[in-house]
Order: C-alpha cells, then sequence, then structure tokens
C-alpha cells in the first residue's frame, strides 16, 4: 500500500507551508507555542488522515485541516474555562453602568475616530486594536474574532464554545462595546494603551 | 427605545435578524441619535480592521517557525510515517493471509 495519495511529502507541506500555517494560527490563537502545536497538529493529521484529494491546493486543504484543529483548540479551552454564570451573562446586561447612565443614554457618547478609510491603512491604528484586543477577556476576544473574522456561523461557534445563543448574542455585545471603547479612549487620546 | 437598548439591537442585528417591527424602532432612534449612528459605523469599522490585522499576521514573513519548533514538528512527522507505514505494512500482511 501506498504511504498516501498525495503528490508531494509532507516534509515539503512543512518547508513550503509551515510558516504560512504558523502565521494563519498566531493570528488565531494569538500565542506562538500554541501556534507551533497547531502547525504540529495539522501536520500530522494530514499524513494520517483522509487523503490530499488534489481538488485544491496543498496549501488550501491544509488550511482547512488547520481551521478544524484550532476550533478544536478554543473547545476545550472554553471547557476548561467555565463561563461565568449565566445570569451574570443575561439581559441587560449587568456591567453596561460602564457605559450607560441610568436612564439608558450614553455616559459618553460615541465620537469619531477618523477617515475609515485612511484608519485602516494606519499600522498604530492596528496596533491599538492588537493591544484592545489582548485586554479583552479571552472568551470575549475569541467569539468576537470567529464572527467577524472567520464569519463563523453563529449556530456552529455556539455549538463549538458550548454556550447557548443568548449566550453569544451578550458576549459579543459585550466585546464589541469593550473594544470600542478601549479604541476609542486611547485612539483619541493619542497615547499608549492605558 | 434608549441607546442601550439600540446598541444592544445593533450588535445583535449581526448575528440574527430582527423583526421588522425592532427593525423600524431601531431606524427612528438612529435617525435622532448621532452617538448611535457613530456606534452603527464603529461596529462596521471594527470587523474591517480586525479582518485587515488577521491578514496583516497572515503575511507577516517576518513570523516564522523557529527552526527548534520546525525541527520538533519535522522529528514528529517523521515518527508519524513510520508509525503508520508499520500499521499499513500489518493491515496488507493481514489482508494476504
Amino acid at each position: 500500500m501506498q504511504l498516501m495519495d498525495t503528490p508531494d511529502n509532507p516534509h515539503d507541506w512543512l518547508a513550503e507551508h509551515g510558516d504560512y500555517l504558523y502565521r494563519y494560527a498566531l493570528a488565531r490563537v494569538r500565542d506562538s507555542y500554541l501556534a507551533e502545536d497547531m502547525v504540529q497538529e495539522t501536520l500530522l493529521a494530514a499524513i494520517s488522515g483522509s487523503a490530499y484529494a488534489g481538488k485544491s491546493s496543498a496549501r488550501t486543504w491544509l488550511t482547512g485541516i488547520l481551521k478544524h484543529k484550532i476550533i478544536d483548540l478554543f473547545r476545550r479551552q472554553s471547557r476548561e474555562i467555565p463561563l461565568e454564570a449565566p445570569d451574570e451573562l443575561m439581559e441587560d446586561a449587568p456591567g453596561m453602568e460602564e457605559f450607560f447612565q441610568a436612564d439608558g443614554h450614553w455616559s459618553e457618547a460615541p465620537k469619531s475616530w477618523g477617515e475609515p478609510a485612511s484608519l485602516l491603512q494606519q499600522d498604530q491604528f492596528l496596533q491599538m486594536l492588537q493591544q484592545c484586543l489582548d485586554k479583552l477577556p479571552h472568551k470575549l476576544a475569541r467569539i468576537f474574532m470567529l464572527r467577524e473574522v472567520e464569519e463563523a456561523d453563529n449556530e456552529e461557534v455556539c455549538k463549538d464554545l458550548a454556550i447557548s445563543t443568548t449566550n453569544s448574542w451578550v458576549m459579543l455585545y459585550r466585546a464589541r462595546m469593550g473594544l470600542r471603547k478601549c479604541l476609542e479612549i486611547n485612539w483619541l487620546a493619542g497615547g499608549e494603551l492605558k | 427605545m434608549n441607546c442601550m437598548h439600540a446598541t444592544r439591537l445593533l450588535s445583535q442585528a449581526r448575528e440574527r435578524r430582527l423583526s421588522w417591527r425592532v427593525r423600524l424602532g431601531l431606524q427612528v432612534h438612529l435617525l435622532m441619535c448621532d452617538a448611535c449612528t457613530q456606534f452603527s459605523r464603529q461596529l462596521d469599522l471594527l470587523r474591517q480592521a480586525v479582518r485587515r490585522l488577521t491578514h496583516r499576521v497572515e503575511r507577516d514573513e517576518k513570523l516564522n517557525l523557529s527552526s527548534t519548533a520546525r525541527d520538533r514538528i519535522a522529528a514528529a512527522v517523521e515518527v508519524q510515517k513510520e508509525l503508520l507505514s508499520r500499521v499499513w505494512q500489518n493491515q496488507d500482511q493481514n489482508s494476504t493471509d
């Protein structure tokens, strides 16, 4: 029996796609050791699992495996770190006093950050966003990334992270509120992250 | 509808389709409220920015596997290949027996 029906051997995968897979993982798990582990798990799964059918490029195929590995990691992590009591996350999102007055009006109305097209070109703005993401509780950052970057279906996300749909709405709301506030305060102050 | 409700709905609208009644209420609120309109723009910008950030890391050629990690992964791949070829040899033998 042939070792596998693949056009090239796994060592080439590591040489040719290893760095790309690493960066892809790093952008999502945001930890270099975890990202290395993800690359290793991906390549091991690639040589042991279903053969590469050659329908897509090897890179696309490997990235698909990596995506699943990352979701598995998130799932494991969300089991290890129990969610705070559901009550805390529920309706009328407590903790929102930080953002709103008792009558539901903004404590501090959102301000313009500048021209979106130009902001997106600025490294400093993106770095600030990175720092704000790092400050967000992990599980909020993770669900935010899954929805906004991966465009993962919300029902799937809920299943993967073992949370209810309502919980996901509250978590995403908190993530967005927290991020925008962090960005606004620090970007408009023009200085270092507070 | 106050701003706290409006912002919660603007966030939820990204995960689910709101009823027409709620959408209408939200539109009315946004017409009157500059702060929530600004918030809504910020949500769009956040999405674009976080995507750009992710793609930037993906394309950053300065971020590479360390040589230690590369060696470790290569060794793990070797071990796995060795194991697999033994398993498959056994299977082949069993099927020809």
